[in-house]
């Protein structure tokens, strides 16, 4: 739930990117803390295993300034994404705003990224909140990996499988690269404080 | 291989050894250094409850504070320097019930190193005189400076 | 889905904050929600940390603790505390919604400290329960 504070003028927002184990949650977080260092003075907290899996969360806070008045801060987080860590990708979840599906284009991996959406579908419904009605973009990322020949899943059963019933912005993504980084946080970013903006009128 | 009546032998002792370690007078086994350790210590209620303290004060610890020293008072009544280190763990103790969140935060860490002198003085059962006038003098400085402080803290 | 504090209401807080804990000895304080969202924060002055990060890891913190408890039959925990060598931290939680978190010296001692903030979180919930019905 975002947090608008009317004494220093500053609205904390929570964006989570959310998708199956390896699909490039924590690689978007930090292609965006690289490329904005200037920006983010703080480290990128990062909970990981001793085999550099996350294990809690990953997260980046980010100013992204002034808009009408109020500065707004962004407060990113990445969840475990291996199948064990369910209890803990739902307590990362609390008090989402707004949410990155990050999908693994990889051919092998299509049925997890159907069974992760549905994951996330269940734990924001375990917060009576509804996948449908939340701010909530599309990225499917590893479009650098079809260069190296490696099957890739193509983009209409991609949409087809996660997309059909959403019907959300999308992007295809390299989050190693850096492709659509930016773009897909933009719009999440952009898709978050208008909702919040909807609920203070 | 063992006679039998070797073995009944070590049987005995073996069980005369353990019935002097587990007896029913002596509560816990004696420690290789310090046979005086099989003899209840003292204080050991009274630690318990101070240790209690530093972890959460409730009323409930705060009268079994007060009772326990109220205990030992005449256990020690021919002990003017135990004594008057239970004194002072007296008005600390009822100045805390009292005053409770509005306690000067200080005082626990007094409560403490009270308690650790008190708890040095009885394990030490050897202390000549010179320092147990020291001792006291001393202890009578610190009561003194209390009253003191605490008439002031309590505003 | 969003809430807001006024300036009225954080001042108050702030106020708290300060007269309980920060004088009488707290190096530093913060109030957060659930999310890891950050209300109020206060320091002694001394000492600046990464206020964000660890908003971020307390709330992710408790709610792993939270959980913990539930697993094992406990409806929660009355204490979470960590001890460090020379700098501690207490957790406690104010509403559903809500953490007090409070970082302290050895120089205090816990069960004083835990006083101190029973006190301050009865004062917090006047403020912050209005907003746990929305």
């Amino acid at each position: 739930m975002a947090f608008v504070n009317l004494k220093n003028k500053e609205i904390q927002v929570k964006i989570v990117y959310y998708g199956p184990g390896r699909g490039g949650k924590t690689s978007n977080l930090e292609y965006v803390y690289k490329k904005f260092a200037k920006r983010i003075n703080t480290e990128m907290v990062t909970v990981k295993t001793h085999g550099d899996r996350t294990l809690f969360f990953d997260f980046l806070p980010f100013d992204i300034g002034i808009i009408n008045g109020y500065d707004v801060k962004i407060q990113l987080y990445t969840v475990p994404g291996q199948v064990k860590y369910n209890a803990t990708r739902r307590l990362v979840l609390r008090g989402v705003d707004g949410i990155v599906f990050v999908a693994d284009s990889m051919a092998v991996r299509r049925e997890k990224n159907i069974l992760s959406l549905k994951n996330l579908q269940e734990n924001l419904a375990a917060y009576k909140k509804s996948i449908f009605r939340i701010p909530f973009v599309m990225q499917y990322n590893k479009m650098d990996l079809q260069e190296q020949g490696i099957p890739l899943l193509p983009m209409p059963t991609l949409e087809k499988d996660l997309n059909s019933q959403l019907k959300i912005p999308s992007f295809a993504a390299s989050a190693v690269l850096g492709t659509n980084v930016v773009a897909t946080l933009k719009r999440i970013i952009s898709l978050t404080v208008a909702s919040i903006k909807k609920d203070l009128k | 291989m063992a006679d039998s009546k070797d073995v009944d032998t070590l049987s005995t002792e073996l069980e005369n050894r353990l019935d002097d370690l587990f007896g029913d007078n002596n509560p816990a086994p004696a420690d290789a250094e310090d046979n005086d350790t099989a003899a209840h210590y003292p204080l050991a209620e009274l630690k318990n409850l101070i240790l209690s303290i530093d972890w959460e004060i409730t009323d409930d610890v705060l009268g079994k504070l007060l009772q326990q020293i109220k205990d030992l008072k005449l256990t020690y009544k021919h002990d003017k320097i135990v004594l008057t280190f239970l004194q002072i763990l007296n008005s600390l103790g009822g100045y805390i019930q009292t005053n409770r969140a509005k306690s000067h935060p200080k005082t626990f860490k007094i409560l403490n190193s009270v308690f650790s002198s008190l708890d040095k003085v009885v394990l030490s059962r050897e202390m000549p005189e010179t320092a147990k006038k020291k001792v006291i003098e001393h202890l009578n400085f610190i009561e003194q400076k209390l009253k003191e402080d605490m008439g002031t803290m309590q505003n | 889905m969003s809430y807001t504090l006024g300036q009225k209401q954080l001042d108050k807080i702030e106020d708290i904050l300060k007269q309980d804990l920060i004088d009488n000895g707290v190096r530093c304080v913060f109030l957060i929600d659930m999310a890891g969202n950050i209300i109020a924060n206060l320091d002694n002055g001394e000492k600046q940390h990464d206020i964000y990060s660890l908003a971020a890891l307390a709330a992710g913190n408790f709610g792993a603790v939270s959980a913990m408890a539930k697993i094992i039959g406990e409806n929660e925990f009355s204490l979470l505390f960590h001890k460090g060598q020379n700098e501690n931290i207490h957790f406690n939680k104010i509403t559903t919604e809500f953490l007090l978190i409070t970082i302290f010296g050895n120089d205090i001692s816990l069960g004083f400290l835990r006083l101190k903030v029973s006190e301050s979180v009865e004062q917090l919930k006047i403020i912050l329960e209005p907003l746990v019905s929305l």
